[in-house]
């Protein structure tokens, strides 16, 4: 069991963390979530936004403080081995979990976005959507169609993958609704079994059948 | 033996801190400019960078995309990031950091006039938060020019990159953000300027490529 407890600040959403919740949970470790008041809080984080992640030792004393949420999530899963200690290994891993963090970027650059820029950012994220579909589809395939894109357990990329097709299963008013639909996991088989292997996982039960633990997420938001 | 090819754009982009990561770990490497967009489809991600590596014991090729990710794998193998997992977290936070700086400014660059000041602010925030976290370390490293210990480090090759991007690239696309960056640019991070070009490992480089002396350097 681990000797530390880590303290999550973001904001009471979804956002860009729930792929950090999912692996918080399933790492096993000690974790809460604080909602600091915003923007009052600003200056008191280390680059003055969120997520920060907090990692103190049992008698509570800050050892780390990380901000950057790749950064934060590549650390929890290394450290807990949900991402391999080889280079390569975890190298395969990563470039599919940037590819999904540059087609969210993309997403949110869109719903801020206006006239043109907008017309450039649709292109943009339906050639890197469907791009993304096939690469992903091929890895799942490439690991035996098993539910998992390595091995036969789970592993920071599923969690990542589970966390953004979920994402677009469920998106917002502002979302780019013509092209969402190349995201969508229940007409793929080999994600929507990605999907089910994920729910199922012993590890994320903390997850899936809170009532309201520390922020409305996913699981408690589209049950 | 083990040999590179870096596919990319000819220009500094996101692919400066690679050139500079393979340079420093001295293995052979070379690189290539695919006509684009037609070699779209051909890329195994649809988008440039791409790293290939090569292996003359008949394994397969290793093909690697995503910026950060090749820059992370290659700062791994060669040494330039520490094996420990929270002092390669430290660098790494530099690195993604710059990232967000980069994403304001094309956000700058593509928003209505009207919108102009509250994204320069934005950026101003986060070039200041960049700038300030860089010069602590260099001070508590004892401004050796190095961001750690005495050697070079991924860290020192993104800075040098990122001071490189706005120096040469972006001052291509706007003038005010280069003249920002100047007269924000501390002395530590001058010194990181001149002591990654000085350092063996990326002398003969930076003598092909152009030195940063004349931006960060005093008149």
């Amino acid at each position: 069991m681990s000797q530390h407890r880590y303290v999550l600040r973001y904001f009471d959403i979804q956002g860009l963390c729930e792929t950090l919740r999912l692996l918080l949970t399933a790492s096993g470790v000690d974790w809460t979530e604080e909602h600091p008041e915003w923007p009052k809080e600003k200056t008191n984080q280390p680059m003055g936004h969120l997520p920060v992640l907090v990692v103190s030792n049992t008698d509570g004393k800050p050892e780390l403080v990380l901000s950057e949420t790749l950064v934060i999530e590549r650390y929890i899963a290394r450290e807990y081995g949900l991402l391999p200690a080889d280079n390569l290994a975890a190298a395969r891993q990563e470039q599919l979990r940037d590819q999904l963090h540059d087609v969210g970027s993309t997403h949110i650059e869109y719903m801020h976005s206006t006239g043109e820029r907008s017309a450039e950012l649709v292109t943009k994220f339906e050639q890197d959507a469907t791009c993304l579909v096939s690469m992903h589809v091929a890895a799942l395939r490439h690991n035996g169609n098993n539910g998992h894109y390595f091995g036969d357990a789970l592993s920071y990329v599923d969690l990542a993958a589970y966390a953004f097709f979920k994402f677009f299963s469920n998106a917002g008013p502002r979302s780019l609704k013509s092209k969402i639909g190349l995201l969508d996991y229940t007409r793929i088989p080999e994600v929507s079994k990605l999907m089910a292997a994920v729910e199922a996982s012993s590890l994320l039960e903390p997850y899936f059948t809170a009532e309201k633990v520390n922020g409305p997420r996913l699981a408690t938001r589209f049950k | 033996m083990t040999s590179y090819i870096f596919r990319y754009f000819n220009t500094i982009g996101y692919g400066e801190t690679t050139r500079l990561l393979l340079t420093a770990a001295k293995v052979e490497w070379t690189e290539e400019h695919p006509e684009w967009p037609q070699e779209k489809p051909n890329q195994p991600f649809g988008r440039l960078p791409v790293l290939i590596e090569q292996s003359d014991d008949g394994s397969p090729d290793l093909v690697l995309s995503e910026s950060t990710t090749i820059e992370r794998y290659l700062a791994r193998t060669y040494g330039f990031l520490p094996m420990d997992p929270r002092q390669a977290a430290l660098q790494e936070q530099f690195r993604d950091r710059q990232n967000d700086v980069l994403l304001t400014f094309r956000e700058y660059m593509s928003v209505p006039d009207s919108a102009k000041e509250g994204v320069y602010a934005k950026f101003e925030d986060l070039l200041d938060r960049v700038i300030s976290a860089h010069t602590e370390l260099l001070r508590e490293n004892g401004n050796t020019g190095y961001s750690f210990g005495s050697t070079l480090s991924y860290t020192d090759m993104a800075l040098y990159t990122f001071m490189k991007l706005f120096f040469i690239q972006i001052v291509q696309y706007s003038e005010a953000m280069p003249k920002l960056f100047k007269a924000k640019l501390t002395p530590e991070l001058a010194k990181l300027a001149t002591t990654v070009e000085a350092d063996p490992l990326l002398v003969t480089y930076v003598s092909q490529k152009g030195s940063l002396a004349e931006y960060v350097l005093p008149k």
